[in-house]
C-alpha cells in the first residue's frame, strides 16, 4: 500500500502533473485501494479543506498586496529606500534590499516581491553598471523576505494547519526578516567594494525627502494595523487582512490617487485566481495528509528518525537539511501542506517548540524559492530580467550561504524566533 | 471538423471571459460581507450571524471556478524539469498521457462529488441555513471545467502547451 501511494506520487509529480493534482490522485489511488471507505471522501475533504475562515486571510492578503502595487506604492517605497541607504557603498543593491524589507510589509509572497520590486529596479542597476546576474540575484535573494516578514502567506497556512497562533508566528517572523535583511546588505557591501559599485551620489532634497517619507509611511501602516488589530486581541487574522483591504483601496483612491475603478475588475479576478491555485493545493492536501494519517506514515517516520537520534540538535540538523533538499524540488506552500502533518509531531516529541520550528520552516523554505531546479524566485527573476538560469546561479550562491548560515544561527538560538511572541504574550 | 473545433475554442474563450466578471463578483461580494462583518461586531455590537459562512461558501466557490482559469493558463505549479527536457515525439506522448491522468481524476471527483451533493440532500448549514448542496456542488462544478479544458487541450489544442508557469508565491 504504502509502496502503491510512493510510486503513484513520484510517477505523476515526475510527468509535470501540478502538485495539487499530484496530491488528489495519490489519496484517489489510495482510497480506491482501500476497503470500505467511499469514493465520495474526496470531494467531501476537498470541501472540508477550503471550507475554512482562517485560510480566508490568504486571499485578502494577495488582494491587499495586489491593490497596493497597482496604486505604484513600489515607487514610493523604492525613492524612500534611496534616501534611507543609497548612500552607503552599493546603494542601488541595498536599496533593493530594504525595498523588500519594507515590501514585505505589504505582500506576504516572495514572487510578488521579485517581480515589483525586479521590474523597476533590475534596469535602475544596470544603468550603474551593476551586471544583470548580479542585480537580478540581489531582488530574488531578498524578496524572500516577503513572506518572513508579516504578513506572510505561508504562515497563515501553517498556522492553519498546526494549530498555531497567526499572530505569535508573525511577530516572530520579523527579527529574521531583518536579520536576513542585513545579513544580504553585508554581502553586497563586500561585493560592491571588491567591483566598485558605486553608491548614489545626488544630493537629498529635504522638500522631496518629507513628500517621499509621507508617501511612504501612510501606505506602511498597514501591516501596523494587521498586527495591532490581531495582536490587541481585537480581530482575527482574517478579518485584520480584510480591514487591510480596505485600507488598500482607501490609500489607492484618496491618499496615493493612483487607483482607478476600472482596474478593480481585473485585480479582484486575478487574486481570485492566484488564491486558486494556492487553495486547490490546501485542499488536495487535505484529502492526502487524511491517507497519511490512516497509513500512520507521520508515526512510521518518526520512529525511524528517533532511531537514528532522540537529541533536538541532532533531529533540527537533519530536519533543516532535509527541507531544503525538499526545497529545492517543491515549491514553498506545498511542501509546507505536505511536510507539517509528518514533520510537527516528530519535532513536538523530543522537546522542540512547535512555533520556533514553524518559523524554522517558513524560513528554510522559503530559502527554496531561490535554490535550483525549482526555484520560483529564480524563475520569475529570469523573465524579469531577460536573462538564463546559468549565470544567476553563480551570483546568488554568496546571498544563498548567508542565507542558510542565518537559517542555522535561528535555528539553534530561538532567542530571534520566540522574543517577540514571547513580549506579546502569544507564546 | 474544424468547424467544430473553432466553435468549442470559442465557446472556451468566451467561458473565460465569463469567469472574469463571476470571480470579481464572488471575490468583492466575500470582502464586503467580512467587512460588513467586522463593522457591525466591533462598531455596531452587534455580529452578524451569517456573514463568516457567506464568506466561508463565496471562498469554496471562487476557488472551485479559479483552478479552471488557473488549470487553462497553466498557473498550477508543478515539477516540471524532466518534462522539459524532453523533446519530439516522447514529449507529446508523456503530455498527453499527463492530461489524460489529470481529466479521469477529474471526471472521478466529479462524479463523486455529484453523489455527495445527493447524499447530503436535505441538510441546511448551520447560519443561514440554506442547502447545504448549494455549497457543495462547487466541487464537482469546479471538476466539471477542468475536465472540459483537459479534454479540450487533449483533443483540440494540439501541442500549444501553456506557457506561463510559476505564478505562485
Amino acid at each position: 500500500m504504502n509502496l502503491l501511494l510512493g510510486i503513484g506520487f513520484f510517477v505523476t509529480l515526475a510527468l509535470g502533473i501540478p502538485i495539487a493534482f499530484v496530491l488528489g490522485i495519490t489519496a484517489l489511488v489510495a482510497v480506491i485501494a482501500l476497503p470500505n471507505v467511499p469514493l465520495y471522501l474526496i470531494p467531501q475533504r476537498l470541501f472540508t479543506g477550503m471550507d475554512s475562515f482562517p485560510i480566508m486571510a490568504v486571499p485578502f492578503f494577495i488582494l491587499a498586496g495586489n491593490l497596493m502595487n497597482a496604486a505604484k506604492i513600489t515607487d514610493s517605497i523604492i525613492e524612500f529606500s534611496k534616501l534611507l541607504v543609497g548612500r552607503i557603498r552599493g546603494g542601488l543593491g541595498h536599496v533593493n534590499i530594504v525595498a523588500s524589507m519594507f515590501f514585505a510589509g505589504i505582500s506576504g509572497s516572495a514572487v510578488a516581491d521579485t517581480s515589483a520590486l525586479g521590474s523597476i529596479l533590475i534596469p535602475a542597476m544596470e544603468k550603474e553598471r551593476y551586471s544583470t546576474a548580479y542585480s537580478a540575484a540581489v531582488t530574488a535573494s531578498s524578496s524572500i523576505i516577503g513572506p518572513i516578514i508579516p504578513p506572510s502567506i505561508p504562515m497563515v497556512v501553517l498556522a492553519t494547519i498546526a494549530n498555531l497562533s497567526v499572530g505569535g508566528l508573525f511577530l516572530g517572523g520579523i527579527l529574521p526578516g531583518v536579520f536576513i535583511g542585513f545579513g544580504l546588505m553585508g554581502v553586497n557591501y563586500v561585493i560592491s567594494r571588491r567591483r566598485n559599485y558605486q553608491k548614489i551620489v545626488e544630493p537629498i532634497q529635504w522638500k522631496v525627502f518629507f513628500k517621499t517619507l509621507l508617501a511612504t509611511i501612510i501606505p506602511l501602516l498597514m501591516p501596523l494595523i494587521i498586527l495591532g488589530g490581531i495582536l490587541g486581541g481585537v480581530f482575527t487574522a482574517t478579518e485584520a487582512a480584510s480591514v487591510a483591504v480596505a485600507y488598500a483601496l482607501f490609500v489607492g483612491f484618496f491618499v496615493m490617487r493612483t487607483l482607478s475603478l476600472k482596474d478593480l475588475p481585473n485585480i479582484f479576478f486575478r487574486s481570485m485566481v492566484l488564491t486558486s491555485t494556492i487553495l486547490i493545493v490546501f485542499a488536495m492536501a487535505n484529502a492526502f495528509s487524511w491517507i497519511l494519517a490512516t497509513q500512520e506514515i507521520p508515526q512510521k517516520v518518526s520512529q525511524y528518525i528517533l532511531s537514528i537520534s532522540t537529541d533536538p540538535y541532532v533531529i533540527l540538523l537533519l530536519v533543516n537539511v532535509f527541507l531544503l533538499i525538499v526545497g529545492c524540488f517543491l515549491e514553498g506552500l506545498a511542501a509546507i501542506m505536505i511536510t507539517v502533518p509528518i514533520l510537527m509531531p516528530l519535532v513536538t516529541q523530543v522537546g522542540i517548540d512547535p512555533m520556533h520550528f514553524a518559523l524554522i520552516m517558513v524560513v528554510n523554505l522559503m530559502i527554496g524559492l531561490i535554490t535550483p531546479p525549482m526555484g520560483l524566485c529564480l524563475i520569475v527573476v529570469c523573465g524579469v530580467a531577460k536573462m538564463k538560469i546559468g549565470p544567476l546561479l553563480k551570483e546568488i550562491i554568496p546571498f544563498l550561504m548567508v542565507e542558510i548560515v542565518i537559517l542555522f544561527v535561528i535555528t539553534y538560538m530561538p532567542w530571534f524566533t520566540l522574543t517577540l511572541p514571547r513580549l506579546f504574550k502569544l507564546h | 471538423m474544424s468547424g467544430i473545433r473553432e466553435g468549442i475554442l470559442k465557446v472556451e474563450q468566451s467561458l473565460q471571459n465569463l469567469m472574469k466578471w463571476v470571480l470579481f463578483l464572488v471575490t468583492g461580494t466575500m470582502t464586503l460581507v467580512v467587512l460588513l462583518g467586522v463593522f457591525f461586531r466591533y462598531v455596531l455590537k452587534a455580529p452578524l450571524p451569517w456573514s463568516e459562512e457567506l464568506a466561508r461558501y463565496l471562498m469554496v466557490w471562487g476557488a472551485s471556478l479559479g483552478a479552471f482559469v488557473a488549470f487553462r493558463e497553466g498557473s498550477h505549479v508543478g515539477v516540471t524539469m524532466i518534462m522539459d527536457r524532453l523533446h519530439g515525439q516522447t514529449a507529446i506522448v508523456l503530455t498527453r498521457a499527463a492530461q489524460f491522468i489529470v481529466a479521469l481524476f477529474m471526471a472521478t471527483v466529479m462524479i463523486e462529488g455529484f453523489v455527495l451533493v445527493s447524499k447530503i440532500r436535505g441538510q441546511t448549514s448551520a447560519a443561514m441555513e440554506i442547502p447545504m448542496g448549494w455549497a457543495y456542488i462547487a466541487i464537482p462544478v469546479g471538476c466539471l471545467l477542468i475536465l472540459m479544458e483537459a479534454l479540450i487541450m487533449i483533443f483540440f489544442k494540439g501541442d500549444q502547451s501553456p506557457e506561463k508557469r510559476g505564478e505562485s508565491l
